[in-house]
């Protein structure tokens, strides 16, 4: 294992610790393992509500700021946080307006959340959920409602967080969010494998050579295994595959987000986006706006992810507004 | 049962898991991680203390002691079973029926809310099939007039028929279902906390001789 960690057990709290401690004008934590805008709660604005396992930054924490979410819930490496967690998020940084939740869907999360919305309740606090559901290779079309969530959520985000900082009500947020959710698809590849520090060994068995279509970001199994192939076949076909499941359309306007799984350099990512920008081309989808870099990590896994979001004029503008995260220089 | 016999029925139930904490923790071991106990064991300190603090109304007793199950035992079980009495409390605070009627509408909102949370179904090996079985019972009690608290006597004995008819089934659902064959042979964990813990509540309510 080549980490530079202490104790694997308390791995999670010393990165929180050093989180806070890089960035008290940003965030503070009001309860054990929650942490929140530092001016949270804002009065009359819907509280965007987050988390899930550790492993995983910028997500879920980095997306924790000005135009994004109100809080976040830390769980353990690749585990959900608790419900009692999520609720001490909720009550942090609630202003009177509802909160949204807004997570990745593992059964794990949404157990807990589930379980914090109906705490919630009890407290009088009203909560709606969207759930990241876009890995295309976790389930096929027809089940899309059991695909896991991966790096498009970070878009999503930006939608909720943009409509919340308008002062829209709960039910324009969910809606604004759930129609880019319906739009939002992604696919990613693995060539190499991560090492949970509690457990110190690999999560899985990549052989040097080969490569994964489709892992998961917590060494799921994905659609095929096979030889490395280029940056120009594995973009090609992960544009193909993202294209052909909405299906997005001749005509249709995308933000694209090329995601690195950790180990994969920035470099790499940019020679991925060549190939997916001209594929889009050539099926007439535009691209209007698109991110290259870590936005979803899996530890210090090799391999990355294609997100691709259809726009529609208000998706655009909300996706462009202002937000600003600590843990992220360019979002 | 009637909402003043709850308090007591919960405390036996809670006493008698956090005695079996070792067997379920085995059970759990089987194909499980192996900690159920603890989670027991920490739910039944739960459960004194709320019974310690809480007065004799049933909704809010059963809703305090989902929320504090959900606050100290965040595990799977934990989350089910917080949900359970999270539910049943809601189904209290709206039932104002016959004593078996009310346990089998508070069976039967837990039960629901355990499927919907944990997406699990009857057959696949989980607390879900010992719930089921419970109200199962408690619909022939209904329909047979039996008294509530031989009703709640032979629902306990069906937990415990279906905690033995689990060691058959297959697990398809949780940590279990990744080495199902390990499972055979062993009741399910889950539904051996619900048999045990209904049968000391059941006992707890039996009129003296």
């Amino acid at each position: 294992m080549r980490k530079l960690i202490n104790e694997p057990k308390s791995f999670v709290d010393e990165m929180l610790e050093g989180v806070l401690l890089a960035h008290p004008e940003s965030l503070r934590s009001p309860a054990r393992r929650v942490l929140v805008r530092a001016d949270a709660p804002r009065q009359g604005k819907v509280a965007i509500v987050t988390g899930g396992g550790s492993g995983h930054l910028p997500l879920f924490m980095g997306y924790v700021g000005q135009g994004l979410a109100d809080a976040v819930a830390v769980g353990d490496v690749f585990a959900s946080p608790s419900a009692e967690q999520v609720l001490e998020a909720t009550r942090a940084v609630d202003g009177g307006a509802g909160a949204l939740y807004l997570y990745g869907n593992y059964s794990g999360d949404t157990m807990n959340f589930d379980l914090a919305a109906e705490l919630a309740q009890l407290e009088g606090l009203e909560t709606t959920t969207v759930l990241g559901a876009d890995d295309v290779a976790s389930a096929p079309p027809a089940e899309a409602a059991r695909r896991r969530g991966v790096a498009g959520i970070a878009m999503l985000y930006k939608v909720a967080g943009a409509k919340a900082e308008l002062g829209a009500t709960l039910g324009q947020v969910v809606e604004v969010t759930e129609r880019a959710a319906a739009g939002l698809r992604s696919m990613g590849v693995a060539l190499s494998p991560c090492t949970v520090p509690a457990a110190g060994k690999p999560t899985f068995d990549l052989p040097e050579g080969e490569m994964e279509l489709g892992m998961g970001i917590h060494g799921e199994p994905g659609v095929a295994r096979g030889p490395l192939q280029s940056a120009a076949d594995v973009g090609a076909d992960l544009a193909r595959r993202l294209v052909a499941d909405l299906p997005y359309e001749r005509g249709d306007e995308v933000a694209v987000l090329v995601n690195g799984l950790g180990a994969t350099p920035v470099e790499e990512l940019y020679v991925l986006f060549r190939t997916v920008h001209a594929v889009l081309a050539e099926h007439g989808v535009q691209v209007r706006r698109a991110w290259v870099g870590e936005y979803a990590t899996s530890l210090e896994m090799a391999g990355a992810s294609v997100s691709l979001m259809r726009l529609g004029p208000e998706l655009l503008s909300l996706l462009e507004a202002p937000s600003r995260s600590p843990l992220l220089a360019r979002w | 049962m009637p909402a003043t016999a709850l308090p007591h029925a919960l405390g036996a139930a809670a006493q008698a898991l956090a005695a079996s904490a070792p067997e379920l923790n085995r059970l759990d071991g089987f194909a499980g991680d192996g900690d159920l106990g603890v989670t027991m064991t920490v739910v039944a300190e739960v459960a004194q203390e709320v019974l310690a603090r809480e007065e004799a109304d049933g909704t809010r007793l059963l809703s305090s002691l989902g929320a504090a199950i959900a606050r100290r035992a965040p595990s799977t079980s934990g989350t089910l079973l917080a949900t359970a009495c999270l539910r049943a409390s809601q189904a209290l605070r709206d039932d104002q029926g016959a004593p078996v009627e009310v346990m089998l509408h508070c069976f039967s909102a837990a039960l629901e809310g355990v499927m919907a949370r944990g997406k699990a179904e009857p057959g696949d090996r989980t607390l879900v099939d010992g719930l089921n079985a419970i109200c199962g019972s408690l619909e022939r009690s209904v329909a047979d007039g039996t008294s509530w608290p031989l009703a709640l006597l032979e629902a306990a004995g069906a937990a415990q028929a279906m905690a033995e008819a689990t060691s058959n089934m297959e697990p398809r659902k949780g940590r279990a279902s990744w080495v199902p064959q390990r499972a055979l042979g062993h009741p399910d964990a889950g539904c051996s906390m619900l048999a045990i813990g209904l049968q000391a509540a059941a006992q707890a309510c039996q009129p003296l001789p």
